[in-house]
């Protein structure tokens, strides 16, 4: 078993010699695949932590009604804090709340009207698993039932078009990922069927001469996932040049992740290993039936 | 469908028919084909001879009749069982069938490469095959860089190697002048004294003439008596 092995992978090898062309191509289409997915994959993480960094600012204002003392309104402010859904909240009283407005609008409020009419509020953070502009609007409705609560507020428009907007970008980073693996799977295949046409004659001879089907296939899916794997290592080169043409021109204007490397490199290698070994099973299953 | 044989029958065709479309193939073919024995298949082109040949090395599906290898018949064969059938046939082609990209070392090799053996069985049965059939100093020359009777040494040293009992030649003389083709029949005849068994097609009835072999004639895909 380990003699047939061994021929085997030495058959690939030398079929990789010997058909330099087809080899090239093909590892060059999966290193340029690999590339893109690398590069939407460091997109994906890199829009993540933005999103996070965004949803961070993702809060509800609650104005108390006007009856409330201030004792009272703290009271009705800490029993918003404890619902499941708000990380975190900061009590604004009326004196604060003045104090936002001067800086707002430049003006004194007590000033001009002689007193402070505005109303003791409160800003909550909603905590992660929440942070979805419909999941958000329930926590509203519910803040929104309490009689102490005249009225709570939060950003709907900007949280629903961003929500949308990552929704479509990970959509798309996935629909091109997808396309581009169709595509190399397609390209990878046609290249292995040539190879497979322009040793017909010789298929033809192993099988008069005894191999068996697996037989023949073996050097063919090692070829494949050999291209997978010259395919990965072109890509990771690319990569890492430019990672760091990028990092030397946008570093001082930009703050550039540390990404992960070790994920990338598996990602790197294991997606062209199957990218390669599909491709060939591809031609294969369309050349040699079981 | 295994049946005990006399030991000398190495393979025995029983009516056999096996056509590729109405009319074209062979028809109720009956013959054995013992131990130490060469049988020549005789008749003009399109009798059905590479047929029979191919009947046996499962090339072609039986429509009806029996062959029976090694207690094994072939018309009840399962496909996955033909690889293996194969490996215990020698086969010598008239085209060779030569991977012209490797060493007569390595087309040699082939056979015991797909049965798995180790490098170094390999090398000791190839260079001693090669040896036999006069190739030894060309072990490491390329199919086109051989003259015609040369490359069908190396066919016949690739079936040989693994010492089948039965050997098939289809026309492997064919494309060969007299005097090769004559050293080519004594190359398979030696073969024969080991106990093995050659049949071979051929239409060059003169080649054949002055063996004094048995030969079977065909026409039209069937046996004249």
């Amino acid at each position: 078993m380990i003699n047939k092995f061994i021929f085997l992978l030495q058959e690939s090898l030398n079929s990789l010699i010997r058909t330099k062309i087809p080899t090239m191509v093909s590892s060059l289409a999966i290193a340029v695949s690999l590339l893109i997915i690398s590069v939407s994959y460091c997109l994906y993480i890199g829009f993540q932590d933005l999103t996070l960094e965004f949803k961070d600012r993702y809060n509800i204002e609650v104005f108390f009604t006007d009856n409330l003392n201030e004792k009272q309104a703290i009271l009705e402010f800490n029993s918003i804090l404890l619902m499941d859904q708000i990380e975190e909240g900061i009590f604004i009283n009326k004196a604060e709340a003045a104090n936002i407005f001067k800086n707002q609008f430049d003006e004194d409020i007590i000033e001009i009207l002689g007193e402070n009419p505005l109303p003791f509020s409160a800003v909550y953070t909603i905590s992660e698993s929440n942070r979805d502009y419909k999941l958000i609007q329930e926590v509203k409705n519910e803040i929104e039932l309490l009689s102490s609560v005249d009225i709570a507020l939060y950003e709907k428009d900007t949280i629903i078009k961003f929500d949308k907007l990552i929704k479509n970008i990970m959509v798309f980073i996935f629909a091109i990922s997808f396309f581009i693996i169709l595509v190399v799977i397609f390209f990878v295949s046609n290249t292995i069927l040539l190879v497979i046409y322009s040793k017909k004659e010789d298929i033809q001879t192993y099988k008069l001469l005894g191999a068996t089907n697996l037989f023949i296939k073996i050097p063919y899916l090692l070829e494949g996932i050999i291209h997978g794997i010259i395919g990965a290592i072109i890509s990771l080169v690319l990569l890492f040049l430019l990672y760091n043409l990028i990092h030397y021109f946008l570093s001082p204007f930009l703050n550039i992740k540390n990404y992960d490397f070790i994920t990338i490199i598996l990602l790197n290698f294991s997606l062209g290993i199957f990218l390669g070994f599909l491709g060939s099973s591809k031609a294969l299953s369309s050349y040699i039936k079981d | 469908m295994s049946r005990t044989k006399s030991n000398k029958e190495l393979l025995e065709f029983q009516n056999v028919t096996a056509t590729y479309k109405k009319d074209i193939g062979i028809f109720d073919i009956s013959f054995t084909l013992a131990a130490g024995e060469m049988i020549f298949l005789m008749g003009p082109t399109g009798a059905g001879k590479s047929t029979v040949l191919k009947a046996v090395y499962a090339a072609i599906k039986i429509d009806s009749g029996k062959i029976i290898i090694d207690n094994d018949d072939l018309a009840s064969l399962s496909e996955y069982k033909i690889p293996g059938i194969r490996q215990k046939i020698g086969m010598v082609f008239q085209d060779f069938k030569l991977l012209n990209n490797r060493t007569v070392l390595e087309n040699v090799a082939l056979p015991l490469r797909i049965m798995g053996m180790s490098t170094q069985e390999i090398y000791e049965k190839v260079h001693n095959t090669l040896s036999k059939v006069g190739l030894s100093s060309l072990y490491n020359s390329y199919p086109l860089e051989l003259s015609g009777g040369e490359q069908q040494r190396v066919c016949i040293a690739r079936a040989l190697v693994k010492n089948p009992k039965i050997i098939l030649a289809d026309e492997p003389t064919g494309n060969l002048d007299p005097n090769v083709s004559d050293e080519i029949l004594d190359l398979l005849d030696i073969f024969t004294d080991s106990g093995s068994a050659v049949l071979m097609s051929t239409h060059n009835f003169p080649l054949i003439k002055p063996r004094k072999k048995r030969f079977i004639e065909l026409s039209n895909g069937r046996i004249i008596d």
